[in-house]
């Protein structure tokens, strides 16, 4: 059963009725595939407002032990049936949680303390096996747009759109997409509109162009598949920014964007169960944690918390999802923290380390490999050591510079490396390894990149 | 700090309960001037309303009387709120679902009746960490078994509620979202 538009869009001005009606008609616009609203009600939207006010005036969460912490695990015991049985102590000697725990059973982490009639849904992909559906409120959705702005923020750049004009838009490149055309009442009703950046939605390939002419958008979200592809259109218009999330970006790669794209992009660490989690500042490549009630702890695979420096899991404990509260939630990306500041992480990998064994048997971590790569905009690519130790990477067909890559590549392992195309896919294990590890690796052999 | 208590002097003196406790029971002067005493001794004076709130109706009058028996033992300066919850809520719960035979006759029967007073007063079992005084109550309670597998029922409608309102708004359209991930 669909939702009615009043449901969709709760309180809607005739203004923001007809320009989302725009939105859709215009003579260059994709085919909109699905219908989407905020469905925030009047007493919600104050809700959100407060939210966004609070978030964009606090730091973010850097203490290991914040005021917060203990009333959260005491609702956790009380409301959330999967902790309902779990065993006292210490946080830190807490058992640590996992995407797998949330395929079992999402309903488990679902506090019992609220109501099912408000509940939204979305699902993950992902290659690790565990497609999971994740529960949500339409508050949660409008939330996330706190921490975006404050990933913005650190650009030093605020969103300012307003009813008639085009706030967000959020582009893919996929085979298929959901897309739609909405309203922001968070904004006076500035558009957002989510498209697929691919042929197949457009009546025309050179609509898209046009179309995102006419809309002019400050902000553009996207990823390494999908932002290439925008900038390669013959766009005009300049975004205040563009943003990508779900994967990892080279900083190379986002250079090349920032110059054809004409404004900064800002890299930001995301996750469906969390929102926004951290994002990278105009200098460097830290990224800066954005949430103000979310604990990061780094943890080897024993759950204790790493020293400063050292690479450990990023777990999550809080979040301002409250249908799904994380609660040392082993990410299956790392990091180090930054030696001197609390609220900075260093060397963020999507995925588990995975170490190769280099022509002259020596091992290497792969955040050398991903160092080494850093210079060329890739946007997806595979590294596999097979179990006689030969190297096989696979780019992306929009990969360039596939001799100077081999080259680097080469030089650093001290061995041949086979380059073939990678199938361009959504999300890929970018490190992989047949070779018995190091014996110094810890956790898993290989993580995608998500 | 909590006080502590030694159980097994508890259980005995449970297992010793004489014919006097149990006529008690079906004498409402004797069984009001039982409860007045309890209290009293832990500083609270009763009035004639608060007994006449406190009294039990027929179901649990005998669980009452015992109860007022054992805490004979209790030390002075348990809570108030924890002997109201004990005469009011768990008692009669406890009447409900076992007989009076079994608190008195039955082993596991006297340990349930006594470790119930003990967490209800908010007591520590001597050489027993709270986690295993709990442990140990729910092994050997009936009414604690019935509870656990009223919750379980409890937390398996509401995981079919949660699953199908997931369920449902899969069909609905989606509400807005700021990234693809």
């Amino acid at each position: 059963m669909s939702l009615s538009f009043e449901q969709l869009y709760p309180g809607i001005s005739p203004k923001g009725r007809a320009y989302l009606a725009g939105l859709a008609e215009h003579p260059h616009a994709p085919r909109f595939r699905n219908a989407s609203g905020h469905r925030l009600r009047s007493h919600e939207l104050d809700e959100v407002r407060t939210f966004h006010e609070r978030e964009r005036g606090s730091p973010s969460c850097c203490e290991p032990h914040p005021a917060w912490l203990d009333p959260f695990v005491a609702h956790l015991r009380e409301h959330v049936p999967f902790f309902r049985h779990f065993p006292s102590g210490a946080f830190a000697d807490l058992p640590t949680t996992s995407r797998a725990d949330l395929a079992r059973d999402i309903a488990a982490f679902v506090p019992d303390n609220l109501p099912t009639s408000e509940i939204i849904q979305f699902e993950t992909t992902g290659t690790t096996g565990h497609r999971i559906v994740i529960a949500s409120h339409p508050k949660v959705t409008a939330n996330h747009l706190a921490f975006l702005k404050k990933a913005l923020a650190l650009h030093g750049i605020e969103l300012s759109a307003t009813g008639g004009h085009t706030a967000v838009v959020l582009a893919g490149f996929q085979e298929s997409s959901f897309t739609y055309t909405s309203v922001n009442p968070l904004h006076d009703e500035a558009g957002i509109v989510k498209l697929n950046l691919h042929p197949n939605d457009w009546n025309d390939p050179s609509d898209r162009a046009r179309y995102l002419d006419w809309l002019a958008p400050e902000l553009v979200t996207g990823d390494p598949l999908s932002l290439p592809e925008l900038s390669h259109l013959g766009m005009t218009h300049r975004p205040k920014a563009a943003m990508s999330t779900s994967m990892m970006l080279s900083p190379a790669l986002r250079q090349e964007l920032s110059n054809r794209l004409g404004c900064p992009v800002v890299d930001v660490y995301s996750m469906n169960e969390s929102g926004p989690i951290a994002a990278k500042g105009p200098v460097g490549e830290d990224f800066h944690l954005l949430q103000s009630r979310l604990l990061v702890e780094l943890l080897d695979p024993l759950g204790n918390e790493v020293a400063p420096g050292q690479r450990g899991e990023i777990t999550l404990t809080g979040g301002y999802n409250p249908y799904l509260p994380l609660f040392r939630y082993r990410t299956g990306d790392w990091a180090a923290r930054h030696p001197t500041d609390s609220r900075r992480l260093v060397d963020l990998e999507g995925r588990s380390p995975v170490r190769f064994r280099d022509g002259q048997g020596r091992w290497l971590n792969n955040i050398e490999v991903s160092r080494c790569l850093a210079a060329f905009a890739l946007p997806q690519f595979q590294l596999h050591q097979d179990s006689q130790g030969t190297f096989h990477l696979r780019l992306h067909p929009a990969a360039r510079d596939a001799d100077n890559i081999r080259q680097a590549l080469e030089t650093l392992l001290a061995s041949p490396v086979n380059i073939g195309a990678l199938e361009p896919k959504d999300k890929v294990v970018a490190y992989t390894s047949d070779l018995a590890n190091h014996p110094s690796v810890a956790g898993p052999t290989s993580r995608p990149v998500a | 700090m909590t006080q502590s208590v030694l159980l097994s002097r508890w259980i005995d003196h449970l297992s010793r309960t004489g014919p006097q406790t149990l006529e008690a029971a079906a004498n409402n002067s004797l069984l009001g001037a039982l409860l007045w005493d309890t209290y009293h001794r832990q500083g609270v004076s009763l009035s004639l309303d608060d007994l006449g709130r406190l009294l039990p109706l027929e179901g649990s009058r005998v669980a009452t009387a015992i109860a007022c028996r054992i805490l004979t033992l209790a030390p002075v300066g348990v809570s108030r709120t924890g002997l109201d919850t004990l005469i009011q809520t768990t008692l009669p719960q406890l009447a409900r679902f076992s007989k009076p035979q079994q608190w008195l006759t039955d082993e596991d029967g006297r340990e349930e009746f006594v470790r119930l007073v003990v967490r209800d007063l908010g007591l520590a079992v001597e050489g027993e960490s709270p986690q295993v005084s709990a442990d140990r109550l729910q092994s050997v309670s009936l009414l604690e078994r019935r509870r656990l597998a009223e919750a379980s029922r409890e937390a398996e409608v509401r995981a079919r509620a949660v699953r199908e309102a997931l369920v449902a708004e899969a069909a609905k359209a989606a509400a807005d979202k700021y990234s693809r991930e």
